[in-house]
Parts: structure tokens; C-alpha cells; sequence
């Protein structure tokens, strides 16, 4: 008489959910009502094993949880997956922050007093949604008492899950709604991806002021304290050239009053100060709104607008304002990422992230600093022997020929402790700076030497030689070189002949490269040279060998200085 | 016994007999509901084994409103627990989260089956929690405030702001008498007595429930009446008892007073007989033999016994005074 014979187990509290309802307040919802105050403890109630996705609109695991919880509830597993829906597309991966969602909950106290509104609203979970709608009043984050962020908890409908504080004894203030909310309503679906494109990325920069480089975030951090303030900054760099103007000049103030920095010369800093140009167009808002009185822009720094990366590899906090991505040191330092890498194996430059492959590796912005002002304190400014110096600029172009490149260079520079010269100028770079020639020149003699000796493949000396394959091999089989290793591609050939091959013969189609000149114009003038003889077995391949001679060597140096008005160093050196 | 019988048998069960104990009772259990939403007290409700306290528990739960679900709005007022086969506090949360229809009733430990079951009760609009056979979850040894049963049903109580009604045999009564934080919780024990024919205001009593039931009772009866109407001496109406009435000794030795086996006596009868018979004395012989597991030796239908050992025998089990 008394038993219920239940033929389906259904909650005992059913739920639907409501006209813009989120998915996760939903759920919260439904648990609180069946006496479950965790979503964990709901998904263990229906004996289901959750994920972290499993409670989140969009989440990977969403789905087969609501299709698990649809077999207890009195709606079928589409009726309730259709009930649910993003207003907003939260994938656009050209924005900084993919996910706009907050972790967090946020409510709105004068909806929870009531018990037909009291339910967690999907605009809500929008990071730049900060008021209601209805009530207009500002969306609750935190506990106004005890200040402690609100958490997805059944208590949330109530109150504080901390410290016991109920929603009635809240005193609500009506203000008008933020127009970084409401210019949502008016722009179309495509201005409205650019618009929150631009507003959070600004959003970032607004975080984090005095910031060297910016991340990107799948999805905001947790403990974002005063959004809304930060969104009205936001919203005023996304409209205002003149309030991005401003705020770039007060990271510019900043950065010129800290010691990290202030060895930087001027145009360096304004490029740190500067913020990245954003990609998207917003000029459609600034017709859209009321022009408004200038507002003061008090930064606020977010600790933890910080990503994980950077967060992992900090010892400190005051570490991540000065760190910057690889290839931001690199454009300081004016070289590639690969000298980067060098400089930091050189204990030059400090790192963060481990290994030198990792292509988000991130440097210390403040050891670049530091590394520039030494080099500037320990260096010579040019004066009279102007003429025996040579720019790393200059330098860089004859590398290849050495099988050498700018982070080699700038490894043979150091470890050799050569002299550096100075040009004063604006702005510093290290292919601006000078070494004097011969010095250079022997080292880098050195290092081809070396490099030919232990590591040669057929592939890198066909590239030094300038040859074309088909070229290469007749080079090869004419001076019967030999050739070892598994693949034709791979193979090494023989060191001794190849220095003995250089030792006896120059070959002009390298030589030209180096020297900067053109092959024809060189093999035209030897022609004329009535002393000098060459080899003329491979002529007809383009392959132009002349046995070193006393004549050769002279009517070379001739040839640079008709044509350079110099001699050129580099090119000597194959001489 | 064919499918009339069965549907009259049905039907005969269902109707509620009513007598001034029982009104007591239903008052008693009012009083109680209205300490929800205050400090939430409990009551006992005790009595021997089939006087009408699972009876009067469900009379009072189909006073209250029914139970109803719909998206909006979940009512169930009323929680019945019989705790027979319930040993321990974890398995009674259990149990009366099953009743209460949650998903998954037996998982959890015991402060989360509270948390879960507090809720429900707010959402649910419990409002009586009846728990019966109280004495079977009771130690058979003695209880001291310190007895994890005694702790359990102590804070459970004070959690959940519904009132408690207890249903059990005298060995209950124990219970309150731990201490005065147990005893300070509870309104006065209400009792449900067995009929007897000690006076003649009790016979009167008896003869009066007796002839309710009949009056529900599917078939025609022979020597059953026992009341009849007269005038009194201030010129009222009034009821009082015919001359003859021997065989409510009779009934009252065979049921022993109590309601549950009147119930059965007659049951038995409607599935003995056909529509047109009468229920009579031979009927009842029968049907006393077939049901009602008496302690007696011999059928108090069976003539052959005398009104006087039918007495004697009365006297004994304390339904009769012989004097």
C-alpha cells in the first residue's frame, strides 16, 4: 500500500530548463533540487564518470553527460541538448581570448531574491557581460562580505558558500548599463566578432600595463578582480586612437623610469611601449556611439593575466612584466631567433622554458636590456681606423660561404673576445656594430677550416661552392673526388682532398659570391689577364678553376679595386 | 475466490473504521504538524501489535494533501518508513531517500544522505515524517545517550525541521526515557488501546466499532447487532447495548480486541461466503480457524464452548473482569 512501484527512476525533483538559462546553472540547479550541492556529486548520483568538460556548454564531454542525465530526467536527451545554446560564438581563434566565458560564476543578486528568476542566466558566463539586464545592476563575482570568488556551488543560489551571507541582505544599486555591453545589441554578427575581438584583446593589454609582450589565453584566468573597470579601458583603447595614444605614452613614461630598462636608447623603448596593431577593423563603433568625455585611465594590473607558460617558468611575479617572446628579443637585438638561442647557451641572454626547439620559448627581457648596455660599455666608437673595421651587416652576407651564420658568428665573437666598435646612432642593433676585419676574418678562416674537416656533407659544399648539382658532379668525378656514406644526398666526401683541392685551386664561381660581384664580369677580366691560365676543363659547365698563383691573386685584387675601389677582406681570405 | 470477492475484499480493507481512539489520535498527530516550520517536536504513538497505529498514521497521511509532481512544483507531504528492515541510521537515510524518490538512494555517506535529504524535504514539502515499528531499530540492550542511534535520530531530528511520528509497541517508550534532551523533544506519548469487555461503557465501544465495520461488510449478518436505540430518563436519544449480546464476547475473545484481526475475521468471512449468504456464527467458526492464529485452544464460535468459559477465558487475557 505504501511502496511506489517507480517503473522509470526519475529525479525526484524534476527540472526544465529555462528561456536563457545557462547549461551549467542549469545543472547546479537540477543537483541543488535533488539535494546534490556539487555538479561532481550529480553526475555520481546518476553513477556517470565526469570530466572537467563534462558540465560545460561546448565541452568535449558535454553531450554524453546530458544524454547520461536524460535517462533520469523527464525530457528526452535532444529535448534537453536543444534547450541549450551559446548566444555567442565562443571559437573564433583570431581572438586573444578563444573562450570569453568566465570560470567563475556571476549572479545577479535582486534575480536570486526571487524565486521564478532565480537561475544562472547564459549572457551572464560572458566575460564582458558585468551587469543585468533587468535589474541593471552590476553582476556579483565574489562575496560582497567576505570577498571570496563565487564558485560552482548549490549555495550560489542562496548566498555565500563561505561565509554564510544570503543574497536578501544585498543592497542593490540601479546604474545605467555600460555601453561595452549594450553596443552588442546594435552591431551585426560579423561586426560583432570584430568588435570582441578587438575589446578583448584589448582587454589584455589593459591588464597587464606595463607589460614587454602580451599572451594569448584559451580561456580568461580565474580571480580577475574589477572587470568591469577593465572592460570600460578596454572599450575606450578599442574607440580612441587617442586613448591608445595616451596610454602608450604612460608605458613609455614607466618604462623610462625603470632601472630594468632605462639603458635602452629612446626608439627601443618607444617600440616596447608601443601595443601590437590589432588585426581587426573597428571603425563601424566609433560611428555607432556618442562621443564621450575623456576618462581617466587608471591601470590596474591583474596578477594573474598571466599564462601558464609564463607563470611555470617565473621565480618571481615581478618576472613577467619584463618577459618577452623569442622573436620580440630578437627584433630588439635586430638578429634572428637562432642567435637568440645562442646568446642564451651562452649565458648572455636568460630563458625561461627549457630547450632551445621550443618555439614559445621566452627570454628574459631585462637580460637583453642588460646585455645591450654591456656591450655598449665595453665598446670602442669608431674613429680612425674606420677602414679596417667591418659591420656584422656586412658580414652576414659572406657567412654561407664559411658554412657559418649570424649565431656561429656571434658565438666566435664572444668566445674570442673580439673587439666591438660602436657606431653612435639611434638605435642599437647588433648587425650595426663593427669588428675589425682581419681579426674576423681569420676566425671565421678558422672555423671554415674546422667546419670542412668534421662536418661536410656533399649537399653543404655544393651550396658553398655555389654549383648546381649537375655542376657539382662533374666537379667531382673531373678531380676524381672520393665519396663516402649511405645516401648520394648524405655523403661526405673525403677532407683531405677537398683541402687540398682548395689549397691548390680557386674556384671564382665562390670567390665572386663572396667578393659581392658577378661571376661573368670577374671571368671576362681574367680573360683579358694575358699571365693568368685556367683550367678550362669544366668552362663549359660554367665552372671556372684557376690554379692559385702569385698573378692570379694579383690581377684579383686589381679587379676589386676597379671595381669596389677597395679591396675586399672576405673575398681575400679564399685567396 | 473469484474476482468480486477480491475487489469487494479489496474495498472492505480500505475503508477506514472510525472510533473516538483513533479521533484522539488524529488530533494528537494535527498538534504535531503544527510545530512545522518551528522548533520541529516529535510524537510516539504506541500500542500493541495491531490496535490501529499504521492505521491512524495513514488516515492522517491521506488527510494531508496528495502527493503530486510537475515541473514547477514537487509535493510530497508525507514520508511512511517502516524500519523493520533497517539496522542502521546510513540505511534508513537510505530508506527514506528511496521513499523520497531520489536517483540513486543507497550511495553516499550519512552527512551527505542529511544534506541531500534536508533538500529534498524543502523541495518536497514534507511535512509528517512517520516511522514505523520504531522499537525494531531500537538496541535490544539498554540505550544510553552515548548509543549511536540515539545520537543519529537525536540530530536528525533537530536537521530536518519536519515533525517525527513514531509508531511502536510499548518497548519504545525507552527511548525517551535517555534524558531530558530526548524526552524535551517529544509531546506526550499517545496510546492506542485493544478493545475489551471490562464495562459496559467499553462494550458499548466495542459493539459500536463492530457494528461500523459491518456496516461496510459486503454481506448480510445474523446475531452481529448488538446495539440498539432508546430514550433516555432526560428524554434524549441515546444508544445502548441489547440484553443479548454474547457473541461480541465471543468476538472479543477470537480478535482479542485488536483491529487488525477483526479486519482479517471479516475478510476471511466476504472470501467464505457468496453475496446472498449470511454471515453468522458458523461463517465466523470457520473463518476463525482459517486466519486468526489464537493463542486459545479452543474457537470461541464453537457452541460447544459455553458463554462462561468464553469468559473465563477473557478474563485471563485481561479483556474481561469477572467480578
Amino acid at each position: 500500500m505504501l511502496s511506489n512501484t517507480v517503473e522509470k527512476l526519475e529525479f525526484a525533483v524534476p527540472r526544465t530548463p529555462k528561456h536563457t538559462e545557462s547549461a551549467q546553472g542549469f545543472l547546479l540547479r537540477l543537483a541543488v533540487s535533488n539535494g546534490r550541492f556539487e555538479l561532481s556529486r550529480l553526475a555520481q548520483a546518476i553513477e556517470y564518470n565526469y570530466k572537467s568538460s563534462s558540465f560545460t556548454l561546448g565541452g568535449a564531454d558535454f553531450e554524453s553527460f546530458l544524454r547520461a542525465l536524460s535517462v533520469y530526467s523527464h525530457l528526452s536527451a535532444d529535448e534537453l541538448i536543444s534547450k541549450f545554446s551559446m548566444s555567442l560564438d565562443i571559437d573564433d581563434d583570431r581572438r586573444a581570448v578563444k573562450d570569453i566565458r568566465l570560470p567563475t560564476p556571476r549572479i545577479c543578486p535582486s534575480c536570486m531574491v526571487h524565486k521564478d528568476s532565480r537561475y544562472i542566466k547564459e549572457p551572464w558566463e560572458y566575460a564582458h557581460h558585468t551587469h543585468c539586464e533587468e535589474h541593471k545592476v552590476a553582476l556579483v563575482d565574489r562575496c560582497p562580505y567576505c570577498t571570496e570568488p563565487l564558485s560552482w556551488n548549490g549555495d550560489i543560489f542562496e548566498g555565500c558558500a563561505c561565509c554564510g551571507y544570503r543574497w536578501e541582505s544585498y543592497k542593490t544599486i540601479a546604474e545605467p548599463l555600460p555601453i561595452y555591453q549594450t553596443i552588442c545589441y546594435e552591431l551585426t554578427d560579423l561586426e560583432l566578432k570584430e568588435y570582441l575581438a578587438a575589446l578583448y584583446q584589448n582587454l589584455i593589454f589593459i591588464s597587464r600595463p606595463f607589460d614587454l609582450s602580451f599572451d594569448e589565453f584559451k580561456q580568461l584566468p580565474k580571480d580577475l578582480f574589477n572587470i568591469s573597470h577593465l572592460f570600460e579601458l578596454a572599450f575606450q583603447l578599442t574607440v580612441s586612437d587617442e586613448a591608445k595614444a595616451n596610454w602608450e605614452q604612460m608605458r613609455l613614461s614607466h618604462f623610462k623610469a625603470d632601472s630594468s630598462l632605462n639603458s635602452l636608447d629612446e626608439h627601443s623603448l618607444q617600440i616596447l611601449a608601443k601595443l601590437p596593431v590589432p588585426a581587426f577593423s573597428t571603425g563601424f563603433i566609433k560611428e555607432k556611439i556618442q562621443p564621450q568625455s575623456e576618462q581617466c585611465m587608471l591601470p590596474v594590473r591583474q596578477r594573474v593575466m598571466v599564462s601558464s607558460l609564463r607563470a611555470r617558468n617565473s621565480n618571481s611575479v615581478r618576472d613577467y612584466q619584463y618577459q618577452i617572446s623569442l622573436t620580440r628579443a630578437a627584433k630588439l637585438l635586430g638578429v634572428d631567433k637562432k642567435t637568440i638561442n645562442a646568446l642564451v647557451e651562452l649565458n648572455l641572454v636568460s630563458a625561461y622554458s627549457g630547450s632551445i626547439a621550443s618555439r614559445a620559448r621566452i627570454v628574459s627581457g631585462s637580460s637583453v636590456v642588460k646585455l645591450i648596455s654591456t656591450i655598449m660599455e665595453h665598446s670602442l666608437s669608431i674613429c680612425s681606423q674606420e677602414n679596417q673595421l667591418i659591420s656584422i651587416k656586412e658580414l652576414i652576407k659572406g657567412l654561407p660561404y664559411f658554412n657559418c651564420d649570424l649565431s656561429s658568428l656571434v658565438m666566435l665573437i664572444v668566445t674570442n673576445k673580439c673587439q666591438i666598435y660602436l657606431v653612435k646612432k639611434n638605435t642599437f642593433s647588433i648587425p650595426s656594430l663593427l669588428v675589425n676585419r682581419e681579426e674576423i676574418t681569420q676566425y671565421l678562416e678558422q672555423y671554415f677550416v674546422e667546419s670542412i674537416k668534421y662536418d661536410l656533407s656533399r649537399n653543404k659544399l655544393q651550396q658553398l661552392c655555389t654549383l648546381k648539382s649537375h655542376q657539382f658532379i662533374e666537379l667531382k668525378n673531373t678531380f676524381h673526388l672520393q665519396e663516402t656514406g649511405p645516401l648520394a644526398s648524405l655523403a661526405k666526401l673525403n677532407p683531405v682532398q677537398i683541402s687540398s683541392f682548395f689549397e691548390q685551386n680557386i674556384l671564382i664561381n665562390r670567390w665572386a659570391k663572396i667578393a659581392g660581384v658577378k661571376l661573368k664580369s670577374v671571368i671576362q677580366f681574367l680573360k683579358c689577364e694575358s699571365a693568368i691560365t685556367s683550367n678550362s676543363i669544366l668552362e663549359h659547365q660554367d665552372i671556372y678553376i684557376y690554379e692559385k698563383s702569385d698573378e692570379l691573386l694579383d690581377s684579383l685584387t686589381r679587379y676589386l679595386i676597379y671595381h669596389k675601389g677597395e679591396v675586399h677582406f672576405l673575398a681575400n681570405i679564399c685567396i | 475466490m473469484n474476482n468480486i470477492q477480491t475487489n469487494e475484499i479489496i474495498q472492505f480493507e480500505n475503508r477506514v473504521c472510525w472510533h473516538d481512539d483513533f479521533q484522539d489520535t488524529q488530533d494528537a498527530i494535527q498538534k504535531l504538524l503544527s510545530y512545522r516550520g518551528r522548533k520541529p517536536k516529535a510524537r510516539l504513538l504506541k500500542g500493541k501489535p495491531g490496535t490501529g497505529k499504521t492505521l491512524s498514521a495513514i488516515t492522517a497521511m491521506d488527510s494531508l494533501h496528495q502527493e503530486s509532481s510537475t515541473d514547477a512544483l514537487t509535493s510530497k507531504p508525507t514520508i511512511y518508513i517502516n524500519v523493520s528492515l533497517v539496522n542502521s541510521p546510513g540505511q534508513l537515510l537510505s530508506a527514506i531517500l528511496e521513499q523520497l524518490g531520489d536517483v540513486n538512494p543507497y550511495k553516499g555517506v550519512l552527512t551527505q544522505k542529511v544534506k541531500t535529504i534536508i533538500r529534498l524535504f524543502k523541495e518536497q514539502g514534507v511535512k509528517l515524517v512517520i516511522i514505523d515499528e520504531f522499537q525494531d531499530i531500537l538496541p535490544k540492550s539498554h540505550i544510553q545517550p552515548s548509543s549511536k542511534i540515539y545520537r543519529f535520530l537525536k540530530g536528525f531530528m533537530d536537521e530536518c525541521g519536519v515533525p517525527f511520528l513514531l509508531l511502536g509497541t510499548e518497548n519504545s517508550e525507552r527511548f525517551l526515557e535517555v534524558d531530558d534532551q530526548i524526552r524535551t523533544r517529544f509531546l506526550p506519548t499517545q496510546e492506542l488501546f485493544a478493545f475489551s469487555c471490562l464495562s459496559e461503557t467499553e462494550k458499548l465501544r466495542f459493539a459500536l466499532i463492530i457494528e461500523s465495520i459491518l456496516l461496510d461488510l459486503p454481506r448480510k449478518t445474523k446475531g452481529l447487532a448488538f446495539t440498539e436505540d432508546y430514550v433516555n430518563d432526560n428524554g434524549e436519544e441515546s444508544i445502548k447495548l441489547k440484553p443479548n449480546h454474547n457473541m461480541l464476547y465471543r468476538l472479543n475473545l477470537a480478535t482479542g480486541g485488536l483491529m487488525r484481526v477483526i479486519v482479517n475475521l471479516f475478510t476471511e468471512c466476504i472470501e467464505l461466503t457468496n453475496a446472498n449468504d449470511f454471515v453468522d456464527n458458523d461463517v465466523l467458526e470457520i473463518a476463525y480457524d482459517n486466519v486468526v492464529n489464537g493463542s486459545h485452544a479452543i474457537n470461541p464460535f464453537d457452541m460447544s464452548n459455553t458463554l462462561s468459559r468464553v469468559k473465563t477465558r477473557l478474563a485471563k487475557e485481561g479483556l474481561y473482569n469477572a467480578k
